[in-house]
């Protein structure tokens, strides 16, 4: 099992669970033991990789607020919506 | 009691009545509706009123133990129902509805249907809890069925931004109460799950009353959340009572606040543990590569490998040591092999004809080179020569002996030896 421990596909834009549960099994299996001196550097670098993927996501800061329509036809398609200062 | 006696007391009479009408079970709990009149409230708290119908009425009491837990204000006029049984005020000979629960008649109503639903989606199974989807720990899209501009709204916004405000919210707007609510709350539901990007769906409203709740506790909305192939939390404001809604969704949360800190994490949290990893990542490393270090500088401990010299100086040790031993042995063979040859030359020397010649002795040797060594081989005139130490003398026989006395001696001796 002295493979390259799971990159990310990058067409999923940062799954982040997927990045998460990869980075544990990661330590995991370095804590282990059972690797060689090699091995447990690449693991080791991986680790470091996937835990700046990490930080990456979680400092991003971006909430975004759509709102779904649907016309006539069946056509779904969002609209940026801004909460109204209203008293309702 | 009475059946022996002829002429009974007033108590008597009102205990027997008191004790006739509990121990009717029909009267035991029941459900009364009516019209309150007469009411009145003394500062004990409790309630004394009349509840009649077009015909006749029936004298009540609520006792403030329970008329505490009244939802609304008793108003004269009103129109009710009570939950209670019928028992005898023994003092007054009065019987009475001693009322426990009380609805008003429109709640009354909604009470009875919300029952009914419960009971009939229940089993149907909308509720059974294996039924029921667990929701995604990480979305990053979440949809929300919710009023464009309630209270609802906005919490959930708060609590995301505040706890993690990296996801996308998918709004679709709905009315919340009256008539058209359940089936725009249907329809909202119906449209996230045709546009399917939503990972988690938050569906609910602010507090209320139990009428202006009523949408989510229609079939209506209940299917549709049952149907909702993404997971749905239900969030409407109400602390302790649970609405159809909750029953059904795959979560249910008392308020949309609540329900935004169910479905996101905290950001704080994860990376929290995001250190904690990054931590043990790196202490694992460096403890595998204190842990080789060890090894190897354990390896160059060893005299194999941290004196070259030594061991090339020992090594020349040992060889100059096997050198001396063979220069040794050597010497003291040739020393043994000298004296060998010195005795065996001393031998030698005394054996030697030399050695004897110098001594006086000589050899005589006839003129065929055959050495004499009796007097007998000779005879007289024959030319003998005689080999001294130095030289030779060739001589003539010019006399002879016989054996000499001392001859004799020597040959009897050796004789005898052998």
């Amino acid at each position: 099992m002295a493979e390259d421990p799971g990159r990310s596909d990058p067409k999923d834009e940062l799954n982040f669970e997927k990045t998460l549960e990869t980075l544990e099994t990661v330590v995991e299996t370095l804590e282990s033991g059972k690797l060689g001196l090699s091995e447990a550097l690449a693991y080791f670098q991986e680790g470091i990789r996937l835990v700046k993927d990490c930080n990456r996501y979680l400092e991003e800061a971006e909430l975004r607020i759509t709102e779904l329509l649907e016309d006539a036809a069946g056509n779904i398609t969002e609209k940026h919506f801004g909460l109204e200062e209203d008293g309702g | 009691m009475l059946a022996n006696k002829s002429i009974i007391t007033v108590s008597e009479l009102n205990a027997y009545l008191k004790e006739r009408l509990e121990a009717d079970g029909h009267l035991a709990n029941l459900w009364v509706a009516g019209e309150i009149s007469n009411l009145k409230v003394p500062s004990s708290g409790h309630m004394y009123f009349t509840l009649k119908d077009e015909y006749s009425s029936v004298r009540c009491v609520m006792f403030r133990f329970y008329n505490r837990s009244l939802s609304f204000t008793l108003n004269q006029g009103m129109q009710v129902i009570c939950r209670g049984y019928v028992s005898v005020y023994e003092r007054d000979g009065q019987y009475q509805l001693y009322v426990q629960e009380m609805v008003t008649r429109g709640m009354g109503n909604l009470h009875l249907a919300f029952e009914q639903l419960k009971t009939k989606l229940q089993n149907e199974g909308l509720f059974d809890p294996a039924a029921k989807k667990p929701i995604p720990v990480l979305p990053r899209k979440i949809g929300i069925v919710t009023s464009p501009t309630g209270a609802a709204i906005r919490d959930i916004i708060t609590v995301i931004c505040r706890r993690f405000p990296n996801v996308h919210l998918l709004l679709a707007p709905t009315s919340v109460q009256g008539e058209a609510a359940p089936g725009e709350i249907a329809g909202a539901l119906e449209l996230l799950n045709r546009h399917g990007q939503a990972d988690v769906i938050i569906v609910g409203r602010g507090g209320g009353s139990l009428e202006e709740l009523w949408a989510f506790n229609t079939e209506t909305v209940a299917r549709a959340i049952f149907a909702s192939r993404i997971p749905v939390v239900s969030a409407v404001g109400h602390e302790t009572d649970f609405t159809i809604a909750d029953f059904t969704a795959d979560r249910r949360a008392p308020t949309p606040s609540a329900a935004a800190e169910m479905v996101v994490p905290s950001k704080k949290e994860l990376e929290r543990y995001v250190l904690t990893l990054q931590t043990r990542l790196t202490k694992s490393m460096s403890n595998l590569l204190a842990s080789y270090r060890e090894r190897v500088s354990r390896l160059a401990r060893r005299r194999v490998l941290t004196g070259p010299f030594s061991s090339l100086a020992d090594q020349q040790q040992y060889v100059d040591g096997l050198q001396r031993r063979l220069v040794k042995s050597i010497n003291s063979y040739v020393q043994a092999k000298r004296s060998l040859l010195a005795a065996l030359a001393a031998r030698l020397h005394t054996l030697s004809p030399l050695n004897i010649l110098s001594r006086g002795y000589a050899i005589c040797r006839a003129e065929s080179g055959r050495e004499i060594t009796d007097s007998s081989e000779v005879i007289l005139e024959q030319p003998v020569e005689i080999i001294l130490r130095r030289g030779a003398l060739l001589c003539q026989v010019k006399g002879k002996k016989e054996e000499l006395e001392w001859q004799k001696t020597l040959d009897d001796q050796i004789q005898k030896m052998n």
